[in-house]
């Protein structure tokens, strides 16, 4: 804010010299533009317009640059303070950084298209990407290191959470003011498509690990067993998670995660209701001593 | 002590990190990993898609944590009881959230004003001031749970707690990720992909590769498959193009566009 009120006196004085410079871009600008957006972009979040006055400020020292006379400024300020929502880490850093590109090139029609006509798309790509996938697997991660009481765990998520998070939207943000136009273009010849396909690859793969390793359910349960020894009838106590150990092992956390996947999928049920349903049952069952995370020590 | 929890900031905003930082705080580290951690795992599939209200999972763990360190115990009984408290107040305080994300909507009417006028400063503050209807209704909540359950109370409530309730509890606990994995594979298209999620299972089932040896092994699986799969539909266009680009090209010019595009 302190550096946006240094630039008001000069944007606001209608020097002739100070109009040959206005109509392009300094790299400062891009700069604030982009800083404004990495610090500040979804917190003034809100239900009728969603993301539009992030858009808006992120915008501003770009405007400010573009646009001298004061009545042009308000209205390119107005301008982007329409509904705007997408996913804020890949996807809007996308669409401001081609924005910007769009309104560098007197073209406010064609920021207007590539808001209207990227945000949809990024919305789903961009959560999908950065929510379901990679956040999914730093934290499960991260908490399978703390709930070993390892501090490491914490410090690995906000290392890997805040650094990527920090270059992919710089990345993006530039790489998208640089292509300029041609951005619908690469998109179009399914770069995402592909970065999309990888990544739910890659995070399949990890979940396979993931489930059986992070979800603790063994059977305490055990039954006798009547055998005939030399002879002589013995009765042996077997424990039942050691036959499941031998057809398949870690069949009971799977075969939750499954119950549950079902219910959900299938049966729609809100997942507050199924959190609820496994509590009653979980502090049930764990009272019984049934079942429980892990054997207990022999 | 509980001032200090209430408010978060942006960076906070996964229960694992603002457990950890709500243990730092109140000095039981290990305890707020621990709360932190299971409610991180069974928030695993829960982010906020296009706005969705979602259980305020994040400030659950501020508020177990800081709950269950005021009581003596061993760390899983308190852990239990953590999530005891930590799990239903994240499913309350999702009540309030929509609170945080209407009131803004003022200020948005005031910054089309400050447009109009081409007044940038006042946009910005109405931008800024958008982080208090964000944060009142979560600091709020932790305060008066933080004044409403003193010391004694928990540790009354720990002293007669059942060892079977405390028992189910932390079983409870270990199950509950299974919520957050399968909220997980609802969004992933499995129908296509399962096969994928058992050469993770084998590592880990029967290989006993760790967590981070299982991600390891599955980035270069991953883009082998991209660029397998890249490869075989290049090849079936380029296929295709040849034995379709003669045939139309002599006609006109408009089927000649049609290929090209």
């Amino acid at each position: 804010m302190t550096a946006a009120d240094v630039t008001t006196p000069s944007a606001a004085a209608p020097a002739p010299p100070e109009d040959a410079e206005g109509t392009g871009l300094r790299k400062s600008d891009l700069r604030r533009s982009f800083w404004r957006f990495f610090w500040s972009f979804e917190i003034s979040w809100n239900y009728e317009r969603m993301q539009a006055l992030g858009f808006a400020y992120a915008m501003e020292p770009v405007l400010r640059r573009l646009y001298p006379e004061k009545d042009a400024y308000a209205a390119a300020l107005q301008r982007h303070l329409v509904f705007f929502n997408t996913s804020p880490v890949v996807g809007a850093p996308l669409i401001v950084g081609s924005a910007i590109s769009m309104e560098e090139a007197d073209a406010p029609a064609s920021a207007e298209g590539i808001k209207v006509g990227l945000m949809g798309p990024m919305a789903g790509i961009g959560d999908t990407l950065t929510y379901a996938l990679y956040n999914s697997i730093v934290f499960t991660i991260a908490a399978s290191f703390a709930l070993q009481g390892n501090f490491f765990g914490p410090i690995f998520a906000l290392i890997f959470i805040s650094i990527p998070y920090f270059l992919v939207r710089r990345w993006q943000f530039f790489w998208a003011y640089n292509r300029g136009k041609a951005i619908a273009a690469d998109i179009g010849r399914g770069l995402l498509d592909k970065i999309t396909m990888g990544s739910t690859v890659f995070g399949l793969i990890v979940l396979g690990g993931f489930i059986p390793s992070i979800v603790h359910v063994v059977t305490t349960l055990t039954y006798r067993q009547h055998l005939t020894v030399q002879g002589k009838p013995v009765i042996q106590s077997v424990n039942v998670q050691d036959q499941l150990d031998n057809v398949l092992p870690y069949a009971l956390p799977v075969a939750v995660t499954a119950i549950v996947y079902v219910i959900m999928k299938k049966y729609r049920v809100n997942p507050v209701w199924i959190i609820l349903g496994l509590a009653v049952v979980g502090i049930a069952i764990g009272w019984g001593g049934w079942f429980a995370p892990t054997l207990p020590s022999k | 002590m509980f001032d200090a929890l209430g408010p978060k900031t942006l960076m906070l905003t996964r229960p694992l990190l603002s457990g950890t930082a709500a243990g730092l705080i109140v000095g039981h580290p290990t305890l707020g990993m621990a709360i932190g951690a299971t409610l991180e795992l069974i928030a695993l599939g829960v982010y906020t898609y296009g706005g969705a209200t979602i259980p305020d999972y994040q400030t659950g763990a501020i508020i177990g944590t800081a709950l269950a360190a005021t009581g003596t115990g061993t760390i899983p009984a308190q852990t239990a009881i953590g999530i005891a408290v930590g799990l239903p107040a994240a499913l309350l305080l999702a009540s309030l959230d929509p609170i945080g994300r209407f009131l803004p909507t003022f200020l948005i009417h005031r910054a089309d004003q400050y447009a109009v006028e081409g007044n940038a400063r006042g946009m910005a503050r109405m931008h800024w001031l958008g982080l208090v209807p964000w944060l009142l209704p979560r600091a709020i909540p932790t305060f008066l749970a933080g004044l409403a359950l003193n010391s004694d109370t928990v540790t009354n409530i720990q002293n007669n707690i059942p060892e079977g309730l405390v028992n189910g509890l932390t079983f409870t606990g270990s199950l509950l990720p299974a919520v957050g994995f399968a909220m997980l594979l609802t969004i992933m298209p499995l129908r296509s992909y399962w096969y994928m999620l058992l050469i993770g299972f084998v590592l880990f089932a029967y290989l006993k590769v760790p967590l981070v040896g299982i991600a390891l092994f599955g980035l270069p699986i991953a883009i082998m498959f991209v660029l397998f799969a890249n490869r075989s539909t290049a090849a079936g266009t380029a296929a295709e193009a040849p034995a379709t680009a003669p045939a139309t090209a002599p006609a006109t010019g408009a089927t000649d566009q049609e290929v090209t595009a």
